[in-house]
């Protein structure tokens, strides 16, 4: 409850409320004000920008991934029978799996998996291509195969299966031709069973060379952690009108003393296409920008981070030798902030001002990939990485930054 | 104040000119409410400019009503996020002391012997985190339970924030009016 001076008292200062004096704006806050207004209009029309680049990315992955589809051998040597995929390229399951496949190199394949478990599962499927009909039959939990209607789960199986697995997928048809080659005949008098994890293991330990000598294009996924030193550089404005007294030297003397390199974490999912020896890499990476801050004539102490969200698209060349590829990249990024508050003393060294970082900035990146051939479809990378923002990435007219990071990550990388 | 003509609030929203001519309207009551919180000049603009940014930039979702009161309010919310930003460097200012209670001035406070000027001045003599607390409650009109959930305190800092005003301003009050009337007297 408020006593009755208290309530004498606030009723005085609250009539400044109401006081509102005809003068007009300085030119200092008309100046300040054109500035933001730019930022502004900047800032509205950045985010168009930045679509555009992330559809750029985007329609690299997808023309990849549909080149690749289009001139993997696959399409080539396989009938396009969904229900076929089915039964030359299942995963090896902990279940008993068993596959008979009658393959004949003129015009029909006929096959049919059996998966053994708790609830059995019969697929029967019967493909001619000379007709280009297929028809499947599926029996589940049924003693006597007796069902004859394409289930949508068989196909969306069969054909996810065609999308994800394209190794497993190359190596099975390849050794189909092969066989198929050789012995047509025999082959098709007498159907031969044999356990699919057996075939897939085989391919995963002996891939076909002259499958991945076939192929033009080749895709990669990859995971890469990191950590990076942070370099900021600062510009000092020599003359600054909105603040009287201003003194670039004092200011420049004061940000010099106060500020210093700190560190980031970085993070790395890449998608990459590969033409021969060019590859061209998007993805999306996470790292920040930033300083550590220690004014100690304000005693004020703490680290300004901007993080970002950045989608690269690089391009590198390789050079390989033995199990050791060297690919040397360079290409752009663009981010987009989530955390883009930073603090920074003022001129006159009485207090702080708070500035934003840019919401969309962009950055050059040149790396220097080392990667070691694990396995045909699995590599490490260790990858030195240098980064440099395009243009200040604070600027508000007064507090003028850009940043430089060199950094170290390492992953790996799954080819198909 | 007089309201802004629609057709400016509209072109406001995409042309440079309009903008000015609607900052001009403006900046009086937005340079008012800077200056009952901020005693430097950067400061003020820091805030009168950031809030007019907000304004233009939210012109598109501005219904019809009052139009100062909406701006006053951005201005006061750019304010208290301004607090907030700079938590880290106002938590320095941390209430430690109970505070003293003052025999109740024999001034009759009802009557205008101050000008709003020399209030102007003796709030800006506050510590800011009392100067703050005081504008928010005493003349914005918040209660200590919301200025608590503004700035992230308790009901009881932002009380004891108050408290130490008004006895600053007690003392500020009395000392001006003795001047005023040393000199009067002189």
């Amino acid at each position: 409850m408020k006593t009755p001076s208290e309530k004498a008292l606030d009723k005085l200062f609250s009539s400044l409320q109401d006081q509102h004096s005809q003068e007009v704006p300085s030119a200092a806050f008309l100046q300040d004000l054109e500035t933001r207004l730019d930022a502004l209009e900047k800032k509205k029309r950045r985010p168009v920008a930045f679509w555009w680049f992330f559809g750029a990315a985007f329609a690299v992955f997808l023309v990849g991934a549909s080149v690749y589809s289009f001139l993997s051998p696959s399409s080539a040597t396989a009938p396009k029978s969904t229900s076929n995929s089915v039964s030359s390229k299942s995963r090896p399951t902990p279940q008993t799996i068993s596959t008979s496949t009658t393959s004949s190199t003129t015009s029909s394949t006929t096959s049919s998996t059996s998966i053994t478990s708790k609830s059995s599962i019969t697929t029967t499927t019967t493909t001619t291509a000379a007709t280009a009909s297929a028809s499947s039959q599926s029996v589940v939990s049924s003693p006597s195969p007796s069902v004859s209607s394409p289930t949508p789960f068989a196909q969306a199986f069969a054909s996810s299966i065609t999308h994800l697995e394209p190794t497993v997928f190359l190596a099975g048809t390849s050794d189909q031709a092969t066989h198929g080659q050789a012995t047509p005949n025999s082959e098709m008098q007498a159907p031969h069973t044999e356990s699919l994890k057996t075939d897939s293991s085989k391919t995963a330990a002996t891939p076909s060379k002259s499958s991945s000598k076939k192929k033009l294009l080749q895709q990669s996924l990859g995971l890469q952690f990191g950590v990076s030193g942070i370099f900021s550089s600062f510009e000092v404005p020599t003359t600054y009108s909105a603040i009287a007294g201003y003194n670039q030297k004092q200011f420049r003397d004061a940000r010099t003393l106060g500020e210093r390199q700190t560190s980031s974490w970085d993070f790395n999912v890449r998608y990459e296409l590969a033409f021969n020896r060019f590859h061209l890499q998007t993805g999306l990476q996470y790292f920040e920008w930033g300083e550590q801050l220690q004014y100690s004539v304000i005693s004020v102490e703490g680290t300004n981070r901007y993080r970002y969200v950045n989608v690269p698209l690089l391009l590198g060349y390789a050079f390989e030798r033995s199990a050791l590829v060297v690919k040397p990249y360079a290409g752009f990024a663009i981010g987009k902030s989530f955390s883009d508050q930073g603090q920074y003393i003022q001129p006159l060294n009485n207090g702080v001002s708070t500035v934003n970082a840019k919401a969309h900035a962009g950055t050059f990146i040149a790396q220097f990939e080392l990667e070691y051939v694990i396995s045909p479809s699995i590599s490490f990378t260790c990858t030195p990485v240098y980064r440099r923002t395009i243009g200040p990435l604070v600027d508000n007219g007064l507090i003028i930054n850009r940043y430089q990071s060199v950094g170290l990550l390492t992953g790996f990388l799954y080819h198909f | 104040m007089q309201e802004p003509d629609r057709n400016l609030l509209v072109d406001a929203r995409t042309e440079r000119r309009a903008q000015l001519e609607l900052y001009r309207l403006c900046y009086p009551l937005l340079i008012a409410v800077a200056r009952r919180y901020y005693k430097h000049q950067e400061d003020q603009m820091t805030i009168v400019n950031n809030a007019f940014v907000k304004v233009i930039s939210h012109l598109a979702s501005y219904e019809e009503g009052r139009f100062f009161s909406w701006v006053k309010r951005i201005v006061s919310n750019e304010i208290i996020d301004e607090y907030r930003r700079n938590k880290r460097y106002n938590e320095l200012y941390r209430f430690d002391a109970p505070v003293e209670e003052r025999a109740a001035s024999s001034l009759d406070l009802s009557e205008s012997l101050f000008s709003d000027e020399q209030l102007q001045r003796m709030l800006l003599q506050l510590s800011e985190p009392a100067r703050l607390v005081f504008n928010l409650f005493a003349i914005e009109g918040y209660s200590h339970k919301e200025i608590g959930q503004l700035l992230g305190v308790s009901e009881e800092t932002s009380k004891w924030h108050t408290k130490m005003a008004r006895k600053k301003l007690r003392e500020l009050i009395e000392q001006t009016h003795e001047n005023t009337v040393r000199k009067s007297v002189g």
